[in-house]
């Protein structure tokens, strides 16, 4: 991997965490919902590199459990 | 910097070598089994039922001989005890952003959650082949195709908001319409079925209209054999439009898997999404380059996750391409060949109808409008070609066409079957799948292929 590549994978790592940071403090449906679509694109973008953290992002609601923090409402 | 000008959609990925490629599958096959486990009680109850346990995997060999495999069948039976899915989801309803449907040609249709990570993923499948092709973001793509619940060009609409290109709804439209509609918005890109492609050129050819000068410079096909699979259909789409055809093979619920290759002989697999391989009649993966079923693990759906699933598509498939494209995703040489769960018996000849289709569309002087009628007689199965001549073709030697249609099949598969001719236009049209397989034999004479096979719950 390139030293490009790889600053590149870092600060996509830490845009990602920061996002899934930020949505757990966030109350406005509107604004979270923005993040949430922002955490699937950055966890998508690292798995389109072979780098992903986990199968799914993080803040995926449990089968019959409600879950609002993913911002969907 | 992001260019138009690249040669692939993700080049790094597009080209990874099989090792890179199987070590990626290795680590991303481990979650998902971990996934499944730890949230779908379809999963865990059934592997505990059969003794399995995801731990227990530690390479592509286990995950091929040691993970229970899944059906159509087993999701359809949880979703009628349990409406609407059963126990196979495994995320919260909440968490569910779209319903979509198979088509049910094969029976009733399946219920399909999506979440909204899913869609893009599902949707970022149909860019490779696009790309590939020498679609852009600059393109616009005129949609042939009403809204309904079949994920099929759902899916299709994703990709385009994935690629970053402008999309133009038909649904709701007459054929007419779409004519007039691809004249007045002047898109680049047609996607439809192959046949309703068909039928657009047909009824632009009725107005005296002629769509190999209009704004299209590309066709995209899924839901039915098309330019990759069919000779025939390729050369008329790409004639009748002036334009470049494509094909991806979907699986509605599973993937868009795999998108059209550049040479257009075949497809690839989607490998950022699905990991496959081919399975013979005795449940053991067969060599390369040697007809199997595809059996798919998708990536693309975490509400309801499909792990070993049984596609039942022959496929003729090599993990090192022989296309000679460049990519090195798995290849499917002719996209799907026939049905492991639609093989006939006739004249003591196992047959399959879609290899039978996949040869009658080569014949010169044969339409892409015909049928293949099948039915019982006495104790074995038969099958009757019906078939629409071409225009172009006069009457006289309509005759000549179908003893070809014969010879050919008589050839190829070994058996010596009916031929029909039906007046040109007879044959009825549809804006889905054509339904060219037409099947008056009773349930008790279908069969179904190993359907107890591989620890089946």
């Amino acid at each position: 991997m390139s030293a490009v590549k790889a600053e590149q994978i870092t600060k996509l790592e830490l845009l990602y965490h920061e996002a899934v940071e930020l949505r757990a403090t966030m109350e406005t449906p509107a604004i979270a919902r923005c993040l949430g679509i922002v955490i699937e694109n950055l966890h998508w973008a690292l798995w389109l590199q072979g780098v992903e953290e986990g199968f799914v992002p993080l803040g995926l609601s449990e089968p019959n459990l409600p879950n609002p923090g993913t911002g969907r409402s | 910097m992001a260019s138009a000008e690249s040669s692939h959609w993700n080049l790094w990925a597009e080209t990874l070598n099989r090792e890179a490629l199987d070590a990626l599958h290795m680590r991303r096959l481990k979650l998902v089994l971990e996934y499944a486990y730890a949230r779908s009680a379809f999963y865990k109850e059934y592997w505990q039922r059969v003794g399995f346990h995801p731990d227990s995997i530690q390479n592509l060999e286990d995950f091929k001989t040691r993970v229970p495999l899944t059906d159509k069948s087993d999701f359809l039976q949880f979703q009628e005890d349990f409406p609407p899915y059963g126990k196979t989801l495994a995320v919260g309803e909440f968490d569910v952003a779209h319903h979509a449907e198979t088509s049910g040609s094969t029976g009733i249709p399946l219920r399909i959650p999506f979440t909204d990570y899913d869609t893009e993923r599902y949707g970022e499948s149909w860019v490779y082949g696009w790309w590939a092709l020498g679609i852009r973001p600059t393109d616009s793509f005129y949609f042939a195709f009403n809204w309904g619940n079949y994920a099929g060009f759902w899916s299709a609409y994703w990709g385009v908001r994935r690629l970053g290109a402008k999309v133009y709804s038909g649904g709701g439209q007459t054929t007419e319409d779409h004519v007039r509609n691809i004249l007045r918005l002047k898109p680049t890109v047609l996607l439809s079925t192959p046949s309703f492609a068909l039928r657009i050129l047909e009824a632009a050819q009725n107005l005296g209209i002629d769509l190999s000068t209009s704004s299209i410079q590309y066709t995209y096909h899924a839901g039915e054999p098309g330019p990759c699979s069919l000779s025939s259909v390729r050369r008329k789409l790409d004639a009748g439009f002036g334009a470049i055809s494509g094909e991806l093979l979907g699986i509605a619920e599973v993937d868009a898997v795999a998108p059209g290759c550049r040479i257009r002989q075949g497809v690839h697999m989607s490998e950022m999404s699905n990991f496959s391989w081919s399975m013979g009649a005795d449940g053991q993966e067969v060599a390369e380059g040697t007809i199997g079923e595809n059996v798919v693990t998708t990536y693309a759906n975490s509400a309801q996750p499909l792990i070993n699933y049984r596609t039942h598509d022959l496929v003729r498939a090599f993990n090192l391409p022989v296309c000679g494209c460049g990519c090195t995703w798995r290849y499917l040489d002719g996209v799907v060949l026939g049905r492991s769960d639609y093989m006939i018996t006739v004249k003591g000849t196992n047959v399959y109808p879609s290899a039978v289709e996949n040869l009658i569309s080569d014949v010169s002087g044969v339409s892409p409008h015909f049928q293949l009628i099948l039915s019982r007689r006495g104790a074995f199965d038969d099958l009757l070609i019906r078939f629409e001549p071409d225009l172009q073709v006069p009457r006289d030697k309509w005759e000549g066409v179908g003893a070809e249609v014969i010879r050919r099949i008589k050839e190829v598969v070994g058996v010596r079957l009916g031929a029909e001719v039906a007046e040109p236009g007879s044959l009825p049209r549809t804006e889905l799948k054509a339904k060219r397989i037409v099947d008056l034999r009773g349930d008790e004479f279908r069969r179904e292929l190993d359907r107890q096979q591989g620890g089946q719950p």
